[in-house]
């Protein structure tokens, strides 16, 4: 503690014993400053973020993918929906065919390039994936927060959110393609038409718990506008929980695209949408105990993109609280 | 009463925070003697709740001993870091009463299970004699219908109502050390003059020693024998309690007691220190107090002074004592303190009438 | 109450036309220069528990004058705050009214008459960290007012007004890009003190803003409320548990306990002559810092049982003397009077 009074003792060296033990004062210029850096939210959010290797490993998995659904199919283009490129069936991966070929017994992709079909089918299900997630947290947080703001929606929306939660949406699913095309918008409202009220209850929670916090009732009698309180004290509060529930939306998504293709619900490959769910199902008409490859080219791409969503979804939620902050 | 039950010696703590070292309690040396009151009094920041926390190695992960002794006894508590080194002394030797009486009871169990819990650990009671103690040590705290309350639970309790609970607790421990950390702060004036009174008495009964941290010097004459003043992680002046309220020393001590509210003129703005304590993260040169002192002299800011002594009692950490400095007065608000106190009593007895006394 | 509505007709098509509103339309004093800014009137504020009402105040009639700080002082449960919430409109009132300029802002208000409430009464908050938006930078906060109530010309032009409050209340320019959570406590409440006087409010409810603050800087923030008041010629409502610093920043205190105020009278006249037994246990209750006097000290607990009411005879809050008012029934309203004329024989 004491080594640093030698750079100061230069100044003490220029001043007499007189001048030393005179009195100055408060140092009123000195008295008010704040020492520390200035804090930045998403700056603080990304250091936090970047502390954790697998977080940044998940980022680089994601990115990756999301590359080659674009550039993939471009490396090894081949025809998806058959002629021309159709080739021999079942063969494991080659210098040819990076993922192999689909089997004998595969409705839809006997003989084709797996690595096309997998490729393109993981864009499709990425955007499917987004789209959904997008709709159903923006849905979430839109009904969340009026039926937080206004009390008295609160007995609609109790029933809307038990009906939710009771029916079984798998044979509700089944219902509706009966009467349903089964296209890009029509599987999109399939995949929303339930995701929504777990976020718009607990958006609902979240501003019933600060409604009443002295801030917002300061705001409130400052004369701020509705659009001012929501835009500056209710959603930065819900970053935090928009970004994470986005994270994760996105992989839930996508898998139940891949269960609504199991059962048949899904698209059309016959039209030439592929997704990895289709792939997959495909997959499991064939004899994938005896050619593992077949499961395994869209679990290769699968997999990793679930579990990275998932885990970035997970560390954003610390991330981005401001307790975890400096 | 010059037996001392705990000596510490050149305690440092410092902190690990975000990669940085802090250190948060510089070079501190302090006597406590056994079955007094001591008042540890400074301004949020000062380290004060770090260096009784020391006492009972309660510090936080991130904090440690850097250099010091801490002698309970004769024994240096120190080196002890793993749990199983305090038995004996956490809660049964030493114990603590917190600030915030709203979260310092287990909101899930019933006020007669708590006690009794710390009854069976300590006492080796049986649950039944342990609750039937329980009964006592409401009725000592002042607790009306103690038997009916044991079924109670917190929630169902005012402020000062749980605060006498925890101090019940720590009573059943029959403690050396009773460390009250800002005990009233968090009540109303009339609840905290009801419970400073029950400090007092209970000590004058049980006679163990307390450590009464505050930031209110009011609140301190009341309870104190021996007052230290922390700043900066340093005690800057310690003394009896008339050392300290009636000879004052250190600047530090002068703006405390300048800013008290009862002193106040109605004219007259009121007095206050300006600016913040310091952020400890940042490296201290010379005083800590310097950039708020408006008695500050310039080799304040060069190097921290070291301890004069002002009596038998009474030692101050201030250049103002050293023979070259310059004789200053202290603030005016604070120079007749005595008598105005006085006359503040006898027109506080005579409005009071005959309720009083 | 026609003739009120009417009014409030006639003045809200002004309001509508960008006229000087409702409320500044200042009556004239009454008889004796007597002059009211906030009336309660038979004012009850509880609420509902499934079919219990528990009743927080109960038949307050209260006057606040004009340009004075009223000090409004009971402990936790008393109804202070309730009291200061319920006049900024943020908790309802379930019996009577509260006027403002002899205007009803109690109940159901026209949105334009809200709007102008809300920008003569501000409210300063008990506690610094809860008290400011974490997630908006201290140039929003402060400036939050303005934006809302479009008091500035341009972007320059609010700037320099926030960087004049900033440096008014002890702070600087360059703290309007930072967040509250990297200020103390102190600084904290002095940014909330800001963002309320920016708008040049008449009227101020100051909710303990001091109680969560160490004692060494609570006179920072004590005397910014003083200046503000001269300067902006304000009235403030000063709600606190602590008797000393009433003392010192009030014109007339009001002591409150269980939701009845027991005493109201002048500052000095309050420590001259307590009547009400709460009011002598709040005052032997404040510490004072000597310790010999402090020792010899003994405190006055209060006891609500010690009045042993009768249902024949009940408390009302009577003025025994000219402004001092004190809660009593006629027993002892009897034993007051004794108590003053003895003080005054024996000055005499």
């Amino acid at each position: 503690m004491r080594n640093n009074s030698v750079k100061n003792l230069d100044a003490a060296i220029y001043h007499n014993v007189e001048d030393l033990f005179s009195v100055i004062g408060a140092s009123e210029e000195n008295i008010e400053k704040l020492t520390s850096a200035p804090y930045s939210y998403w700056r603080e959010t990304f250091k936090q973020l970047i502390k954790k290797p697998l977080a940044i490993l998940s980022l680089i998995v994601i990115i990756l993918i999301v590359l080659f659904t674009i550039f993939g199919p471009m490396i090894k283009s081949y025809s998806i929906t058959g002629t021309p490129d159709i080739f021999d069936a079942n063969q494991s991966w080659s210098k040819d065919h990076w993922f192999g070929t689909g089997g004998n017994k595969m409705k839809y992709y006997k003989g084709l390039d797996l690595w096309t079909v997998v490729w393109v089918g993981a864009r499709l299900s990425l955007i499917l994936g987004t789209v959904v997630a997008l709709i159903d947290t923006f849905l979430g947080i839109f009904i969340g927060s009026l039926w937080g703001y206004f009390r008295r929606l609160d007995p609609i929306m109790i029933e809307i959110r038990n009906f939710v939660n009771n029916v079984p949406s798998l044979l509700l699913y089944f219902l509706l393609m009966a009467f349903l095309q089964p296209n890009f918008w029509t599987i999109v409202f399939l995949l929303t038409m339930f995701g929504w009220i777990g976020l718009a209850g607990f958006i609902r929670n979240q501003i019933i718990i600060i409604r009443n916090r002295d801030y917002n009732i300061a705001s409130i009698t400052l004369g701020s506008s509705p659009r001012a309180m929501i835009m500056h004290n209710l959603l930065p509060y819900l970053i935090s929980v928009i970004v994470t529930v986005v994270s994760t939306a996105i992989p839930a998504a996508v898998s139940s695209e891949v269960g609504l293709a199991f059962f048949g619900l899904s698209f059309t490959p016959v039209k030439g949408d592929v997704t990895l769910g289709q792939v997959l199902t495909d997959a499991t008409r064939d004899e994938w105990m005896t050619y593992p490859y077949l499961l395994i080219a869209p679990m290769v791409v699968l997999v990793p993109l679930t579990v990275s969503f998932f885990y970035i979804g997970l560390v954003l939620a610390d991330a981005t609280d401001p307790k975890n902050h400096r | 009463m010059k037996d001392k039950v705990l000596e510490v010696k050149n305690l440092s703590v410092g902190f690990l925070s975000h990669g940085r070292k802090v250190n948060v309690i510089r070079n501190v040396s302090l006597d406590v003697y056994r079955g007094e009151t001591l008042a540890i009094v400074g301004e949020s920041g000062s380290g004060k709740t770090v260096f009784t926390k020391t006492f009972l190695g309660m510090l936080d992960a991130n904090g440690y001993i850097s250099s010091g002794e801490i002698l309970f006894n004769g024994e240096n508590l120190a080196p002890k870091t793993k749990h199983r080194e305090w038995k004996g002394i956490r809660g049964k030797k030493i114990a603590t009463i917190f600030q915030d009486p709203m979260t310092s009871l287990n909101p899930l169990l019933t006020i007669g299970y708590q006690i009794a819990e710390v009854l069976k650990l300590h006492h080796g009671l049986t649950m039944k004699e342990a609750k039937e103690e329980a009964v006592t040590l409401l009725e000592k705290v002042k607790i009306p219908d103690p038997r009916a309350r044991l079924d109670d639970y917190p929630f169902q309790y005012s402020g000062g109502m749980r605060q006498r609970v925890v101090i019940a607790i720590a009573l059943a421990c029959r403690p050396e050390i009773l460390i009250c950390d800002e005990p009233t702060t968090a009540l109303d004036v009339t609840v905290q003059s009801q419970i400073l009174e029950l400090i007092k008495e209970l000590q004058k009964e049980y006679k163990w020693t307390t450590i009464f941290i505050t930031h209110d010097l009011g609140v301190v004459a009341n309870v104190a024998d021996r007052i230290a003043v922390m700043y900066g992680g340093q005690v800057v002046e310690y003394g009896t309690a008339e050392d300290i309220f009636y000879r004052p020393q250190h600047p530090y001590t002068w703006a405390l007691l300048s800013s008290l509210p009862q002193l106040g003129t109605k004219n007259e703005p009121l007095t206050y220190i300006k600016g913040n304590p310091p952020s400890f993260v940042d490296e201290i040169i010379g005083d800590a107090f310097a950039i708020r002192n408006d008695y500050a002299m310039r080799i304040d800011h060069v190097q921290d002074p070291p301890m004069f002594k002002v009596s038998e009692t009474h030692y101050a950490k201030t250049w103002l004592l050293d023979p070259r400095a310059p004789k200053v007065e202290k603030p005016i608000i604070i120079q007749n303190l005595r008598e105005r106190m006085k006359k503040a009593a006898e027109e506080l007895k005579r409005e009071l009438g005959d309720n009083y006394e | 109450m026609n003739k009120l509505d009417h009014q409030l007709n006639t003045l809200e098509k002004e309001v509508k036309t960008k006229k000087p509103g409702l409320l500044s339309h200042v009556p004239k004093p009454r008889e004796g220069g007597y002059d009211p800014v906030v009336e309660f009137k038979n004012v009850q504020i509880g609420y509902k528990r499934g079919n219990v009402e528990r009743v927080i105040v109960r038949d307050l009639n209260l006057d606040i004058i004009r340009g004075e700080i009223f000090g409004l002082v009971g402990e936790s449960g008393s109804g202070k705050t309730t009291v200061g919430r319920a006049l900024i409109r943020v908790v309802p009132i379930s019996k009577g009214e509260v006027l403002y300029n002899g205007v009803r802002i109690s109940g159901k208000i026209s949105r334009a008459l809200s709007r102008e409430l809300k920008q003569k009464m501000q409210m300063i908050f008990q506690d610094p960290s809860a008290s400011l938006n974490d997630r908006a930078n201290v140039d929003y906060i402060v400036s939050e007012g303005l934006r809302a109530f479009h008091m500035y010309k341009n972007e320059e032009d609010r700037l320099e007004t926030v960087e004049e409050m900033m440096r008014r209340v002890g702070l600087r320019p360059e703290h309007l890009k930072r967040y509250p959570h990297e200020f103390s406590g102190g600084q904290r409440q002095r940014i909330g003190i800001a963002r309320s006087m920016i708008i040049r409010p008449e009227f101020i409810v100051a909710d303990e803003p001091i109680s969560a603050l160490d004692v060494s800087i609570r006179a920072q923030v004590l005397n910014l409320i003083k200046e503000f008041q001269k300067e902006l010629n304000m009235t403030v409502l000063f709600i606190a548990h602590d008797l000393s610093v009433v003392k010192y920043i009030s014109d007339r205190i009001g002591v409150i306990y269980n939701g009845n105020i027991v005493e109201l009278t002048s500052a000095e006249r309050l420590f001259e002559m307590p009547l009400h037994p709460y009011t002598k246990s709040l005052l032997s209750a404040v510490p004072i810092p000597d310790p010999r006097v402090e020792s010899k000290k003994k405190i006055v607990v209060y006891h609500p049982q010690m009045h042993q009411y009768t249902s024949d005879d009940m408390p009302a809050l009577y003025e025994i003397e000219p402004g001092h008012f004190v809660r009593a029934n006629q027993k002892e309203l009897k034993e007051y009077k004794e108590v003053i004329k003895k003080a005054q024989g024996g000055k005499a």
